[in-house]
This record gives C-alpha cells, sequence and structure tokens, in this order.
C-alpha cells in the first residue's frame, strides 16, 4: 500500500470514525448536557467539513474556505465547551478575544479566507492545550475530586489535548507538508488523521461516561 | 413576745413535709406560712409572701435549694434561711453558709433541735451547732497552710523580669512562653514568698538579690 | 528544500513523542491522585477504627460502673435488708404473743434509717452529690480545693467568664464535663507530683476553655499520641471519649517549668442552664 493509499483510507475512516461518538450521542441523548451538545454540534461540523474536504480537494480556494470556516467555528466551540467546564470566564473571554482579533487579521486583513492557513490554527492548538491543562489544574486541586478518570470530561479533555497537542507541530509546519513531496505530505497527514481517530474514540468514551457522572 | 415567727418550708420529700408542717404547727410562737414542693414554686409563693425564717432542703425538682438560695440571697435578704440536708458534709456546710444560709441542720436531727435553731435563728440570726462548729474551725485552721518552698530556677527567671517593671505580655515574650505560663509562675510564687501584690514580690526580689 | 524526509522525519517523532508526553503526564495524574485516596481512604480507616475504640471504652465503663453499684447493692444492701426484716417478723411476732420488746424494734428502726445513708452514698457514686446539689461551677471548685494540702499540695480554682453565671452547655454536657475534669484531677494527683496547681475556667465566644496548670511532671500531646497508638490503658481511653462525646479537644503541653492541659469545649450545641 502506497502512503497516497493509505492516506486516502485514513480519510475515510476518519469520517467514519466520527460516527462513533455521533452515535453514542444519540443513544445517551436524554442525559446529553451542554458541554456534550456543544460536541455533538462540533463532530457534526467536522464530519461535515471533513466530508467537504475529500468532495473539493481539487479546487483548493473553496476547500481552504470551508477549512478555515471550520477552524474558527471549532475554535470558538471548544472555548465555549471549556468556558462550561473551567466556569473560568475571564480567561475564557480572554482566549475568545485574541482568537477573534487574530482570526480577523489573518483572514480579512493581512491575507484572505481562501488562502491556506498556518498561524490561526496553530494559535487555536495553543489556547486549547493551555485550557485543556487548566482544566487538569483544576482536578488535581479539588481535594473532594479522588477518581479524575470517572468524570466524563477528563476523558473529552484529554482528547483535545492529544488532538491538539499532536496537531500543533503538524499546523504549524503546514506549509512545509503542502510542498513536500506527495509521500511525505500523505504520511504526516495520515499520522494527523490517525489521531484524529484515535480522539475521535475518547469522545466517544467520555459521552459513554456521562451515564455515570 | 406577741407575734409568730412567720416560716416557710421548702422540700421534696412529701411525707417528711407534711411531717414538718404538722409539727410546727403545733408549737404556739410558730405560724407556718406555706409549703412547697421545689425551688421554682418557692420563687413563686416569694413574690407574694415572705416568712421570716425559710427551711429549707438543698436536693429539690426543677430548681435546687443551692441555686433558691442564691437567688435569695440578693433578692430576698431579710429572710433568713435555715438548710436541712441530708448531706452533712464540710463542703455543703460551708457553700451553705457562702450563699447566705444562716443555720445548717441535718435531716436526721430531732423535731426538737430544729425549733431550737428557728427559735435562735430568728432572735440572734444565725444558730451554729457543735457537729457544724467543729467542721467549720478545722476548716479554717487548714487553709492557714502556709509552708514555704524553694524558687526554681524558671520561677527565678519570671520574678527578675517582673520586679523590673516587665508586664506578664513583656516578660512572655522575653522568655518565648506564653502569659499563661508566666501567669502561672506569678501566682505560683506569690504562694511560695507569701507576697500578695508586684510591689511586694519586688521588694522580695530585691532582698533577696535576685535583680 | 534540504532533505524534506530528514525533517518529516522529525516531525513524526516530535508528534509521537508529544502524544507520548501526555499519555505519560495523564497516567501521573491520575496515579498521585490515586495515591491522595489511598492516604485519605487510610486516615479514615485510622479515624473510624479509633471512634470505634473510643465507643467501646464508653461502654465497657458504663458496663464497669453498673458491675460495681451492683456489686454494692448485693453486697451491702440486699443482706441487711433481709436480716432486718427476718429479726422484725420476729419481733412482731413477740409482741403479738404480748412479750413487749421496743427497745430491739427500735434499734431495728434506726438500722434501717443507717441502711438508707448506705443507699444514698451508692446513688451519690453514680452522680456526684455537689453537682446536682450546687452546680458544675461550685462542684468542680470544691474539687479542686479539696484536692489542696494533698502531700503538702495546693490547687486553686479561677472562674475567669466574663458572662456570669450561664454555662452554655446542657445538663448532661456539664456532668460529662464535670466527670472530664474529675479525671484529670485523679490523674494529676497521682502522676505528676505537683506542689502547685492552678485550675481555670474560660468561656469565648462558642467555646468554653479549661485550663489545668501546674508545675508537675508533664506530658506533651506528642507523648499522648505516643500512648494512644501503642495502645494505652482504659484510663486515657476514657478520657478521650468522653472529650469526644462533648465534640471537644484537649491540649497537653510544657513550658519553661509549666504543665498546661487545655480541655477546649464547643458550646454552640449548648443551652442555658
Amino acid at each position: 500500500m502506497t502512503f497516497a493509499a493509505g492516506y486516502n483510507f485514513l480519510t475515510y475512516a476518519s469520517i467514519f470514525s466520527v460516527g462513533v461518538p455521533i452515535a453514542i450521542s444519540l443513544v445517551k441523548f436524554r442525559k446529553l448536557n451542554r458541554v456534550l451538545w456543544c460536541l455533538l454540534i462540533f463532530l457534526l461540523i467536522g464530519g461535515l467539513c471533513d466530508a467537504v474536504c475529500v468532495i473539493y480537494r481539487e479546487n483548493n480556494a473553496l476547500l481552504n474556505v470551508f477549512l478555515n470556516v471550520f477552524t474558527i467555528l471549532e475554535g470558538l466551540l471548544i472555548f465555549y465547551i471549556y468556558k462550561l467546564e473551567l466556569r473560568k470566564n475571564k480567561i475564557i473571554a480572554v482566549v475568545f478575544t485574541f482568537f477573534s482579533v487574530i482570526c480577523v487579521w489573518q483572514f480579512f486583513i493581512l491575507k484572505q479566507i481562501s488562502v491556506e492557513d498556518t498561524v490561526v490554527s496553530t494559535m487555536e492548538a495553543l489556547f486549547v492545550i493551555l485550557l485543556s491543562g487548566l482544566y487538569f489544574h483544576k482536578q488535581l486541586s479539588d481535594d473532594n475530586i479522588t477518581r479524575p478518570a470517572k468524570f466524563y470530561f477528563f476523558w473529552i479533555n484529554l482528547s483535545f489535548l492529544f488532538y491538539f497537542g499532536a496537531g500543533l507541530l503538524l499546523f504549524a509546519t503546514n506549509d512545509f507538508i503542502n510542498r513536500a513531496p506527495m509521500n511525505i505530505a500523505s504520511m504526516l497527514w495520515g499520522l494527523h488523521l490517525l489521531v484524529n481517530i484515535g480522539c475521535n474514540l475518547l469522545f466517544a468514551f467520555g459521552t459513554w461516561k456521562i451515564q455515570k457522572y | 413576745m406577741g407575734s409568730k415567727i412567720k416560716i416557710g418550708l421548702a422540700e421534696d420529700h412529701g411525707a417528711l413535709r407534711q411531717g414538718y408542717v404538722t409539727l410546727l404547727k403545733g408549737q404556739e410562737n410558730f405560724e407556718v406560712l406555706f409549703d412547697v414542693n421545689d425551688g421554682k414554686e418557692l420563687m413563686e409563693k416569694l413574690k407574694t409572701i415572705r416568712p421570716q425564717i425559710l427551711l429549707l432542703d438543698l436536693e429539690m425538682p426543677v430548681m435546687n435549694g443551692a441555686r433558691a438560695l442564691e437567688i435569695m440571697k440578693t433578692k430576698y435578704p431579710s429572710i433568713k434561711v435555715i438548710v436541712v440536708s441530708a448531706h452533712f458534709t464540710k463542703n455543703y456546710i460551708i457553700e451553705s453558709f457562702k450563699l447566705g444560709a444562716k443555720a445548717f441542720l441535718r435531716k436526721e436531727h430531732t423535731i426538737e433541735r430544729i425549733i431550737e435553731a428557728i427559735n435562735i435563728t430568728f432572735d440572734q440570726g444565725g444558730f451554729i451547732d457543735n457537729e457544724v462548729g467543729i467542721i467549720l474551725a478545722n476548716e479554717l485552721s487548714s487553709t492557714a497552710n502556709t509552708k514555704k518552698q524553694e524558687l526554681t530556677e524558671h520561677q527565678i527567671e519570671v520574678l527578675a523580669l517582673i520586679a523590673k517593671g516587665h508586664t506578664n505580655k513583656e516578660a512572655a515574650e522575653k522568655l518565648d512562653v506564653s502569659t499563661g505560663a508566666i501567669k502561672f509562675h506569678r501566682s505560683n510564687i506569690m504562694l511560695k514568698t507569701g507576697c500578695k501584690t508586684t510591689p511586694e514580690l519586688m521588694a522580695y526580689a530585691i532582698q533577696n538579690k535576685y535583680i | 528544500m534540504e532533505n524534506p524526509k530528514i525533517l518529516a522525519l522529525i516531525i513524526v517523532l516530535s508528534v509521537l513523542a508529544i502524544l507520548f508526553l501526555i499519555t505519560l503526564v495523564a497516567m501521573n495524574f491520575l496515579l498521585s491522585k490515586r495515591k491522595i485516596l489511598e492516604k485519605e481512604n487510610k486516615l479514615k480507616d485510622l479515624e473510624n477504627r479509633t471512634k470505634i475504640e473510643l465507643i467501646k471504652t464508653i461502654v465497657e465503663v458504663e458496663e464497669k460502673h453498673k458491675s460495681e453499684i451492683a456489686k454494692d447493692l448485693h453486697d451491702q444492701i440486699i443482706p441487711v435488708l433481709t436480716l432486718k426484716a427476718l429479726n422484725l417478723k420476729t419481733h412482731i411476732t413477740e409482741l403479738e404473743k404480748g412479750e413487749k420488746n421496743y427497745t430491739e424494734i427500735r434499734q431495728g428502726v434506726d438500722e434501717m434509717a443507717a441502711l438508707a445513708d448506705d443507699i444514698r452514698e451508692i446513688v451519690h457514686g453514680i452522680v456526684p452529690k455537689m453537682f446536682t446539689s450546687f452546680g458544675f461551677i461550685k462542684s468542680l471548685e470544691t474539687l479542686i480545693t479539696d484536692m489542696s494540702s494533698v502531700n503538702g499540695s495546693t490547687a486553686t480554682f479561677k472562674d475567669n467568664r466574663s458572662n456570669g453565671k450561664e454555662i452554655m452547655l446542657t445538663q448532661i454536657q456539664q456532668l460529662t464535663l464535670y466527670r472530664t475534669c474529675a479525671e484529670i484531677l485523679n490523674n494529676l494527683m497521682k502522676h505528676s507530683k505537683y506542689n502547685y496547681l492552678e485550675a481555670s475556667l474560660e468561656d469565648k465566644p462558642g467555646e468554653i476553655l479549661m485550663t489545668f496548670a501546674h508545675d508537675g511532671s508533664g506530658i506533651t500531646n506528642q507523648e499522648i499520641e505516643y500512648l494512644t497508638m501503642a495502645g494505652s490503658g482504659i484510663g486515657l481511653k476514657s478520657l478521650q471519649s468522653r472529650i469526644l462525646s462533648l465534640n471537644g479537644k484537649i491540649d497537653y503541653s510544657i513550658e519553661k517549668g509549666v504543665s498546661f492541659i487545655k480541655l477546649k469545649i464547643p458550646t454552640s450545641n449548648g443551652i442555658k442552664n
């Protein structure tokens, strides 16, 4: 199997893997809280985006628009999820403001929304890693929490950390990857898709945990 | 002696109370105004009826005799109280007199002794029989125990600071202890040396070359 | 582009390293929380075991007390009562026959009165007599001053309360506190060989503070902890159980030749006496 073939396989696998946490959300429909509703919307948009990327992979400009819009929506949705969980409104407000300013600057002032982006996605990854760390800190410093793994959001937080931790380097070297030979690009983005599949499974596990929460 | 001695009675043993009432009423110069079962009832009666002599049992329900005696000392000081108790111990006797009782009798005393106590208390303001007298005398002589002892090293340290005019707080800070420890040492030093005031302690310290 | 393959390899390895690091951090986080949980459980276990031990002691002491009372009644009262009843029966029979023996009957009645004294003594073993008649403060003061002149020592009591006569504890709590103080004083008399003992009572918002200060040989909190761990005798456990029932704390310390025992009892649940 070539890298390209492997990448194609992983693309479809990644799209279908989104179905796992969505399916579990539908099973646990009645028990979903606001966080999991936001996560469901995030997964649906993500799955949609992946599908669109497959369909429009030849049209770079349109593809970039979809990807950049998705990045904005993804970021805002994830920050809102952390606002609900962390309840640290000031920090979220600062992150939200910074991210919005960077988006506006990159997509409407410095460049265009139809141009490939590295900066916004990298900043998004950094913000999410920061918020993820804050959640772990909150669990660590709360003496009433003795079994963190029994909380559903522990797994969702871990998933975000894996995805954006691994993705940070890939987003930052996006330019290089897109100019690299096909097999190298396929291998690197394939790795990203593999992590994506793993993260979707963690989302599914976290959503399943809501029964015992 | 024209008027009768007005007597009140507070005793929770029903049969005993009735017995006292009957026997006291038999005396020509006594008038029994009331008899009650407990201290609370006694306080209610005293609001409207004032005996000259009150026979009081210490152990009664609701409000005991000791509490009633305490209240009467301030509210009704003119009433002369004769405590009649089953407990004939040094502590009971001393505490009763401290609370204002004028006489202390055993419950086992004959009615003649009780009548004698009432008459003498009414005439002379109080009554102490031989037994009570001996107990009180023994108690007074035992409190005069002034065995002098040597001061310890810590006490000398504290005495030196007191003699130099330091307050308890300052002395505590200097010696790195609590003010409680300084206060204790001060009391102990006063007991050992027989000094009663700080100037006396200072004089003692100077005399004995502690400063 | 210089050697994209090497750069790609570096990126892959870096990503894998980041993933590995995150996994390690998460595992460490879970392990550390687990250790905290284990430690807390151990402490809870120890607390529960201590409480159970103390409750056992309370029950043991109560049963012991009941047995003593039963024994006293059995040994002192019942045989005498039985004998007196028999004697009186004999005298009544004689009376019925016309033989008048009033002296012996009078003597029998006197002996019954003396029995009443004995029963009274036993009853007062259950509740201290001064406590019922004169209340907590006076009975405590008497207890302490009675200790004076034992072996040439001196004991004083100071009532340093600010709010007058009210003790904000229920009757039962006051009795328990009285017994606790009595036990402490008993222990001091037996073990500390003091020359001067000062007991004082203070009240602060929401609590009562009873302090025993003496110049004899004292003990510290650490030594008490050690004795407790080493399975101390019923005396110490009985004291601890009484203090626990009052939700109180006891503190032992020594400062420059002064030994302190400080008893702190909360009064928020008490009602005025």
